[in-house]
């Protein structure tokens, strides 16, 4: 096959990372020439930005809609129906980003704001699709590096400053990690091709029960617990939540996640020989570290988020403690009977991003780009300052802690269902961890609801600016409640991602 | 019918939210008369709900003829006469969880009694609550909403769910607008009600699952598991301790005797509406849950353990709960500790395991809504005008208050079980049922009645009559003037109902009848002893005993 038809082929399969790029490389090239020499720039410039980040995602998602599905993975892209779900994921959260990120940024850096959102997206999508151990790990380094730009535009403070050089430091050297362990890999299987590597490893070519490859998986699975902010891997994450602007935390709190598990969910299966995750279980070793590391993170993140005063560091550890909840989905696996644990992963993915961003959403909404909410105590009245705001966070944090009437409370449900079906001794320990931590969990969220409802305002209530984060919250809440009532197509959807 | 039942659920709800929402631009003025009329709302669609099951199910010619209208299979214990049934996760194709709202002549009369005595609480609570009016009412309404809830769910997650969701209001509203000790009393009410809860979870999550691995694909739908659990029953082994855990929750709530100490205190600090839904309605999800869940899913632990363990921890209920009524000065802590005799009968009936008893049972449940709920506003009333509630401060206010006086002579007398009002009726029905089963019980149950008479009546005639005793009511030194239209409102549907219930109770046997049977005869498939009395008889039974006791009131 002549190379150019091949490129031709492969290009044919990311059609909506194209059109996102070419709009990066728009607001990369243009932005510079719409700013005066001291950074400013026409008032109103961000809604521009804005409109045309969304358009873009907007023609992203109708690429992504049309875009075919092929279970064959030989060029350096495989398009299959994971790739279909994590996409939509991108796209659909990215728009709420976009939406969240519209007032947090000044005019002048808004086109730089909003193209190192796209590459992020752009990166998630790159992951999910690459049938290469290099594809993903370029993958990832497209979702770090405008992450630490992002991370770093706008306001300068110390603390700003502080965040951004701990979550700069900490990222490449997981990256690193990551990348050695994919190094070695490639040096068993004497390829980086995915495809093959699974179909040698089916062939007993590549001995699985090789140290090394113990090795190599370890530190996979130690650099890509970073992304997922799963302990022992989690420091970091307080610290950069509290520092960066709400919006940044948002898609810290979410684009990592997504990123990480598809990561894991390629080369896990890959590695003892499966191209697909339909029989795919953790076993042996990688299942005994995607234990403990479930439980480990499940119980410190909920055990330090509970006598935090800060609202961003809890919102961190709860975030930490979500990880933990994916992970006993990874953990389980496909199993052969009840429910599937990688589809619950999914399905509760998509819950949580609902619920996360919905809460930053309202955060960001609820301050305003002078004094944004940062410590708990910000909150209180709010049900008096701002009802609708109250109401709507009430919403979102209730489907954080999983109780009902929310998608959350199905999503660990699920979960649940799947430890405890699963029917080993880990799967039990898993479920009986997972539902007590949601009842610690309990008390810290009821505690910001208490805040909200039952004391009384400390400072004077200014009126929001921020009403594209508003609309946004609004979205998720309603998501979160239409998820209750009607779940079974996102579950459709994560089921059908695993064929 | 059910688009009726989903407006009667969703109208409470819509309106705590608009109480929520605009909760700045409300007063106390605007932000009762909103919830008053949320809640009339609500009772009177519930009204047409539960005249419109009547006319569609009960069958006035007698044939046996009701037509089938429940999908439910036939050896079921649990038939929702009307339903909504929609698919709502399918994880597997093994296990599907569907959303499963229903209504049987239980729930619906429940229902209606849940929105009555809504009612009356937005109206007795009109002066009383001064600050946070908006978020008080929205508490009252969203705890009607978890209780309407509970009674139209016919799938283990709903049934659940609306039963935990029943408890956040009402730890808020003893938490924030109960009496000096509240902090500690909701705290108390809701770890002890939410352990008990969580170890029924396991229970029924165990069965869930252990009957989804057997091979039902729909086993959180009450019908299917019962019908399946007929088919199937689980081994003796696995019944008794499922039983003793699903039990957990339900025992505590009701409370049934060792578990009872979180309800006075409770009770006590909890404001007047607090107390008259807790009392009314809340209760009642104790006794619903046995009837709704353990009954059926585990009918041979129900005979094995339950008749003999929960019939001498009623009886004892009863009459531990009458002599500690007998020796409070509060008089609000006395109607609380009637409450557990009260509910001692309730579940003494419920754990005769046939017609009469269960029947007793359903009509004790709400008898003691109506004349507990109606005790409890009159303590209200009497607290709103003096600010005490002890008996050593209050006398003879009969002179004072003539009105309230007559309302509460004549509730107690509903509440001691005097022959022609409601509390007859379902007490002797409830030991009718048990005096079948073992006389033992029956026998010290009786005694209760006795009992009942001589606190209430020690009450009523230490309050009430005697030279008049007031106490000095500080902040106004007018006159205290007697019930006002408001507070009659509030009381007198009740009194009439106690009256009608007591003098036709066949109009209500007759609504619950089939639903009673359906559980009795998958009790009796269980044990092979002669077949109980149709409740045909057990009317008779009644009636003449109605009659009998009135004519030697007569003499």
């Amino acid at each position: 096959m002549p190379a150019y038809d091949a490129i031709n082929q492969a290009a044919g399969l990311i059609i909506p990372e194209i059109i996102l790029l070419a709009t990066v490389c728009i607001m990369f090239l243009a932005s510079p020439f719409l700013v005066s020499e001291t950074g400013k720039a026409a008032p109103g410039l961000r809604h521009r930005w804005g409109t045309l980040s969304l358009l873009a995602l907007a023609a992203a998602g109708f690429a992504w809609l049309k875009s075919p599905i092929s279970d064959t993975g030989l060029g350096p892209f495989q398009a299959d129906q994971f790739v279909w779900f994590v996409r939509g994921l991108s796209i659909v959260f990215g728009m709420l980003l976009t939406m969240i990120l519209w007032d947090q940024v000044e005019d002048g850096i808004a086109a730089e704001a909003n193209a190192c959102l796209l590459a992020i997206l752009c990166g998630v999508n790159f992951v999910a699709l690459s049938n290469d151990l290099v594809g993903i790990f370029l993958g990832l380094e497209l979702v770090s590096i405008p992450t630490y730009i992002l991370l770093n535009l706008g306001r300068h403070d110390w603390m700003r400053q502080e965040a951004t050089i701990k979550y700069f430091l900490l990222s490449i050297f997981s990256s690193a990690i990551v990348l050695f362990g994919l190094s070695w890999i490639f040096g068993l299987a004497g390829t980086t091709n995915l495809t093959v590597i699974a179909a040698r490893t089916a062939e007993g070519k590549v001995a699985i029960d090789h140290g090394m490859f113990r090795v190599a998986l370890a530190m996979i699975i130690g650099g890509l617990s970073f992304r997922l902010t799963a302990v022992p891997f989690h420091f970091y994450a307080p610290d950069v939540f509290q520092g960066v602007s709400p919006s940044s935390a948002a898609m810290l709190s979410f684009i990592p996640k997504v990123v990480g598990f598809a990561a894991l969910l390629r080369l896990l299966p890959v590695c003892v020989g499966l191209t697909g995750f339909v029989n795919w279980m953790p076993e042996g070793a990688v299942r005994g570290i995607l234990t403990v590391i479930a439980v480990l993170t499940m119980v410190i993140g909920n055990l330090l988020a509970l006598r935090q005063s800060s609202l961003l560091r809890l919102l961190a550890y709860s975030s930490i403690a979500h990880a933990g909840y994916m992970l006993v989905g990874l953990a389980v696996g496909n199993a052969s009977q009840g429910t599937s644990g990688v589809a619950s992963l999914l399905f509760y993915l998509s819950v949580y991003g609902v619920m996360t961003i919905g809460l930053f959403a309202l955060i960001t909404a609820a301050g305003n780009a002078g004094r944004p909410i940062r410590a708990i105590a910000d909150l209180s009245g709010l049900s008096r300052t701002k009802p609708a705001i109250a109401l709507m966070m009430t919403v979102c944090v209730v489907g954080l802690s999983g109780l009902p009437p929310t998608g959350g409370f199905l999503a660990k449900l699920n979960l649940f269902l799947a430890a405890w079906s699963e029917g080993s001794q880990d799967g039990r320990i898993l479920a009986v961890t997972l539902a007590i931590n949601a009842v610690i969990a309990a008390t810290y969220y009821l505690r910001l609801i208490s805040v909200m409802y039952f004391e009384e305002s400390t400072t004077v209530s200014e009126p929001s600016d921020q009403n594209a984060a508003w609309v946004a919250g609004c979205l998720c809440a309603v998501a979160t409640l239409v998820l209750f009532v009607a779940p079974q197509w996102l579950w459709n959807a994560a089921a059908l991602a695993l064929n | 019918m059910i688009a009726l039942l989903f407006i009667t659920l969703a109208i409470p709800a819509v309106t705590s939210l608009l109480l929520m929402l605009f909760r700045n631009s409300l007063n106390q003025s605007s932000s009762r008369w909103i919830a008053c009329c949320g809640s009339a709302v609500a009772l009177l669609f519930s009204v047409l709900l539960l005249s419109q099951y009547k006319a569609v199910t009960v069958d006035p010619l007698g044939t046996g003829n009701i037509p089938a209208l429940s999908s439910a299979d036939a050896s079921s214990a649990v038939h929702p006469k009307a339903e909504f049934r929609r698919p709502w996760l399918a994880t597997t194709d093994r296990l599907q969880l569907e959303m499963y709202f229903g209504l049987d002549g239980i729930s619906v009369t429940m229902i209606a009694l849940t929105t009555l005595l809504t009612t009356c609480s937005v109206l007795i609570s009109w002066e009383a609550i001064k600050d946070r009016a908006s978020e008080f009412y929205a508490a009252v309404l969203i705890l009607e909403t978890g209780l309407i809830g509970v009674f139209c769910s016919f799938d283990l997650v709903l049934f659940y769910i609306f039963f935990e969701m029943t408890l956040i209001p009402l730890f808020f509203m003893i938490a924030i607008w109960g009496g000096a000790d509240r902090r500690w009393a909701a705290i108390k009410f809701f770890l002890y009600t939410l352990a008990g809860s969580l170890v029924t979870l396991s229970g029924l999550i165990y069965v869930v699952l252990y009957v989804a691995k057997q091979g039902l694909v729909n086993p959180t739908s009450i019908p299917a598991l019962s019908a399946w659990l007929v088919a199937n029953p689980l081994p003796a082994s696995l019944q008794v301790p499922l039983f003793l855990a699903v039990s957990a929750g339900f025992l505590i709530k009701v409370p049934v005797f060792p578990f009872h100490t979180w309800l006075p205190l409770a009770h006590v600090e909890a404001p007047t509406a607090g107390s008259v839904m807790l009392a009314g309605v809340l209760l009642k999800l104790g006794s619903y849950g046995f009837l709704r869940i353990c009954l059926p899913l585990f009918p041979e632990a129900s005979l094995s353990i339950g008749l003999p363990v929960i019939g001498l921890l009623s009886v004892i209920g009863i009459i531990y709960g009458s002599l500690c009524a007998l020796a409070q000065k509060d008089i609000k802590k006395l109607v609380a500790y009637s409450s557990v005799a009260h509910l001692g009968f309730c579940m003494l009936g419920l754990f005769a395991l046939n017609t009469e008893g269960i029947t007793g049972s359903i009509l004790q449940m709400i008898n003691h809504g109506l004349s507990t709920g109606a005790l409890f506003l009159i303590v209200g009333m009497v607290y709103e005008r003096y600010h005490t509630r002890m008996m050593d401060d209050l006398g003879g206010l009969a002179t004072r208050l003539p009105l309230i006086t007559v309302s509460m002579v004549f509730i107690s007398m509903s509440s001691i079980g005097l022959p022609g009002l409601n509390g007859f009726v379902g007490e002797f029905l409830s030991l009718a049922g048990m005096f079948k089963e073992n006389r033992l019980y029956a026998a010290l149950g009786t005694t209760g009645v006795v009992l009942g008479a001589w606190y209430l009546l020690t009450a009523v005639q230490r309050v009430f009559f005697g030279t008049l005793h007031e106490p000095h009511h500080g902040d106004h030194d007018d006159e205290v003037s007697d019930m006002n239209a408001r507070e009659f409102m509030a009381i007198a549907p009740l009194a009439v109902l106690c009256l009608w219930i007591g003098l036709k109770p066949a109009s209500l046997i007759e609504i619950i009848e089939p639903d009673v049977k359906a559980v009795v005869d998958v009790l009796q498939g269980v044990r092979s002893v002669a077949p109980a009395a149709t409740t045909a008889e057990v009317e008779n039974q009644a009636t003449d005993a109605i009659v009998f006791a009135s004519a030697r009131l007569e003499e």
